[in-house]
């Protein structure tokens, strides 16, 4: 793996890296991707899990609007298994303007969202969570999807194609010479040990992380760090996407997953030095619970099992000095064009859903430079299953995650087939630990399967595990939440005598 | 039905208080609802495992002094003796003393001090599956307590305590309702936030039986982990002899003993067992000595 050219290096494991990997791959690049962690580790693995109808744009975005139910329409055809087809609403409150929905309505029809309005009592009939004030509501095409099992289907899907990948590898420098990005030197975290690795085109797609890539060529891509707290919920209160009619605004979407729904989400400018360590706020938990529960009353009886922060890489649109106006949108960058710099292509902004349209983007570009005429047919070809994730219950297997009904042959599949080392990478892998006990009882079953007779192995995962799950229950710690916590607590602090 | 004392709660410390006073012939009823963290214990209690800087302590006795909780006794030394009585006179067997800790290995393999290892009991299998050695514990326990002519309401939760002119005049349970089972004295015994001994909302945190004046913080932490968490230590406020406070005035036929009691760290101080035993056995001695019974 050392010593061979690669057509293209991507470095970033997000749904844009691995969208990337699996375009290129599939029309005949040959394709190393990296991660200095395990793949989902920023935006990817920390935002609302919606995927939009494009309805939320339709009126302030109407370009983001329709690219969003473009791409809506192509996920849901091409991996149904990665999205619940739940539909939403978009209900008004008594105290908001009745007359924004018409407006709504017709912005959606003319970005080719299918947008109906539905008389209230049916609405409650056919979401019974919705606060049964609401004196109007719309419905539209807005689904759940799972952007992990997305990620690993994208993923796969570039090594059925030939593609490799290395997660825990850490891009530290680019190789450049004159002017030229010819690869990088990369950073094996687990171990120390460095290597270099050569692609004829080297695309950078890791998210609020590509300032700093680019400026290893030395060039600049202006970024701010907007983050996103969300909730997750303790069951799936509610059975479709709910929206609140109005100009975009903090809190006022709910969006159900697998077995819990979330509450989101904020939008609040953070340095730096904040991206690895972000935390949500009580003020945020507090504002996320009043707005999600003005549209679904029932959330303020419904558990908070955990609070989490994304961060979303804003771009400073080129065209402007002071980095204050943000591109929005999709921003592919050829640096051969924009900066003298041959070998090196940026792909950022977008959302989460218009991934692949990012992607095939980059895919052209670096395509156009190596004279490749392959066409794209990622909007078509289905994305594959992710064993792990999909395997039926094995009859006699004992249950490991009861939440999520992940038995022993589950997990020894994600470890011997998709890599999984740690807690961390099973739950990514497996859904392991995102239930209702947020990993409580499963962790340690886990753990011993994962680290069998390595007990140092198994108690710094645990010790992980333990840091990383009350990171995302001190800012909603109380009711059965904060028992739960006190609960864990003695469990493996007290009985099994984990401490620092 | 009138009792001298009404115990709430049937874990380690009610049924430690409930067995020290009924051993002494004082009527005593304790109403259960089955939140024990006794059903957990996987054959070891604790003592004083750290000190107030995090150093490990080898001898607890010597070290109890600058303990929350255990300032309050009137001769802790005494006390974990007559704990240690207790438990031999319920049949059960171990090894180890106050006065020097002994180690357990924990079954992730993590050697840590303990004060008492119990000999005569199941294996442990996975902590939290209401473990052998935890229910044979209880068992134990409960046994003592209704051979000494204890009466246990097991399986019921007590509710809505009356206090007027700074006395307990009655308490209601779930099954039985208000004004059946009554009392002289009452103990609450019914633990932390694990246990529904304490309830908390995103506003505040409540003892929701009596009222009781509760210690707490309004700030939540940005704290790791494993850096001791302010929760650990809210619990009901008391005076020096764990009469219960409430609106700030000693409620004089009220008690608190175990984790129900403000101040302490289990985690922190790996003191879990002790003070809910030793605390227990002080608040017998109160009520004995109060009532002049």
């Amino acid at each position: 793996m050392n010593h061979r050219e690669y057509d293209v290096l991507i470095i970033g494991g997000g749904i844009t890296g691995a969208g990337t990997a699996r375009d290129c791959a599939r029309r005949g690049l040959s394709v190393l991707l990296v991660e200095k962690a395990d793949f989902c580790n920023g935006a990817t693995g920390r935002n609302h899990g919606l995927l939009h109808s494009g309805a939320r744009y339709a009126v302030t975005d109407p370009v983001s609007a329709r690219e969003c139910i473009e791409e809506n329409r192509i996920l849901r055809r091409i991996a149904p298994h990665c999205v619940d087809p739940t539909d939403g609403f978009f209900v008004t409150l008594p105290e908001d303007d009745i007359t924004y929905v018409h407006k709504f309505v017709q912005a959606c029809r003319a970005a080719g969202i299918d947008a109906e309005q539905v008389d209230t009592g049916r609405a409650l009939e056919m979401e019974p969570s919705l606060n049964p004030d609401i004196t109007a509501a719309v419905k539209v095409p807005d689904a759940s999807v799972d952007p992990f099992r997305l990620t690993l289907s994208n993923v796969l899907d570039a090594e059925m194609h030939g593609a490799e990948t290395l997660i825990w590898h850490e891009a530290v420098s680019l190789v450049t010479e004159g002017g030229r990005v010819l690869g990088a030197r990369l950073r094996d975290v687990r171990t120390g040990e460095e290597k270099e690795v050569r692609a004829a085109v080297t695309v950078n797609a890791s998210g609020i992380w590509g300032q700093a890539i680019a400026a290893m060529a030395g060039t600049q891509i202006r970024m701010l760090a907007a983050k996103g707290a969300l909730l997750v919920f303790g069951h799936r209160v509610n059975r479709m996407v709910v929206n609140r009619c109005r100009k975009p605004s903090d809190g006022d979407i709910i969006v159900p997953g697998e077995v819990v729904c979330v509450a989101g989400t904020t939008s609040s400018k953070v340095p730096f030095e904040e991206v690895d360590n972000l935390r949500v706020t009580p003020e945020e938990a507090a504002l996320l619970l009043r707005e999600s529960s003005a549209l679904m009353p029932s959330l303020l009886n419904t558990r908070v099992i955990r609070a989490y922060a994304g961060v979303r890489p804003l771009v400073a649109a080129d065209d402007d000095p002071t980095g204050r106006k943000t591109s929005r949108g999709i921003v592919c960058l050829d640096h051969a064009v924009r900066d003298g710099i041959e070998g090196l292509v940026s792909i950022t902004g977008g959302k989460m859903m218009t991934y692949r349209r990012m992607a095939e983007e980059a895919a052209d570009v670096v395509c156009a430079k190596l004279g490749n005429t392959a066409k794209c047919d990622t909007a078509s070809a289905h994305l594959p299953l992710v064993e792990a994730v999909e395997e039926q219950r094995t009859k006699g297997e004992p249950l490991i995650c009861e939440c999520e009904e992940i038995d022993r042959a589950g997990v020894r599949h994600a470890v011997e087939t998709l890599g999984a080392r740690s807690l961390g990478e099973l739950r990514r892998r497996t859904r392991l630990g995102m239930g209702t006990c947020q990993g409580q009882l499963c962790a340690y079953r886990a753990a011993r399967i994962l680290h069998g007779d390595d007990a140092e192995a198994m108690q710094d995962d645990l010790r992980r595990f333990l840091s990383e799950r009350w990171k995302g229950m001190r800012p909603i710690a109380w009711g059965d939440t904060l028992a739960e916590a006190q609960f864990t607590a003695y469990i493996y602090q007290n009985l099994l005598g984990l401490r620092k | 039905m009138k009792f001298d004392v009404i115990i709430i709660g049937g874990g380690l410390s009610g049924l430690t208080c409930g067995i020290s006073l009924s051993s002494r012939g004082v009527r005593t009823a304790l109403v259960s609802a089955g939140q024990s963290s006794l059903y957990f214990n996987t054959g070891s209690f604790d003592l004083l495992g750290w000190d107030a800087a995090g150093k490990p302590v080898s001898e607890p006795l010597k070290a109890l002094e600058g303990i929350p909780v255990y300032r309050l006794l009137s001769g802790a030394g005494e006390l974990a003796g007559r704990a240690e009585k207790l438990l031999r006179d319920a049949g059960l067997e171990f090894e180890g003393s106050a006065e020097s800790n002994s180690y357990r290995t924990t079954p992730l393999g993590i050697r840590r001090p303990c004060w008492l290892v119990l000999k005569n009991v199941p294996q442990a299998v996975l902590p939290w599956d209401k473990s052998g050695p935890g229910l044979h514990i209880q068992q134990a326990l409960v046994r003592r307590f209704r051979s000494l002519g204890g009466l246990v309401l097991v399986g019921d939760a007590a509710r809505d305590g009356k206090i007027e002119n700074g006395r307990v005049t009655g308490i209601s349970t779930e099954k039985l309702g208000s004004g059946a089972i009554s009392a002289s004295r009452y103990v609450l015994a019914s633990g932390s936030f694990m246990n529904r001994g304490l309830v908390s909302t995103a506003e505040e945190v409540h003892e929701p039986v009596f009222g009781s004046d509760v210690v707490s913080a309004p700030v939540r932490t940005d704290l790791d982990v494993f850096a001791p968490q302010p929760y650990m230590g809210f619990g009901v406020a008391t005076d020096a002899s764990f009469r219960v406070l409430k609106d700030g005035s000693p409620v004089s036929n009220l008690y608190a003993a175990g984790q129900i009691l403000a101040g302490n760290d289990p985690i922190k101080y790996g003191n879990a067992e002790g003070v809910q035993m030793l605390s227990a056995l002080q608040v017998a001695d109160n009520i004995i000595k109060e009532a002049a019974l």
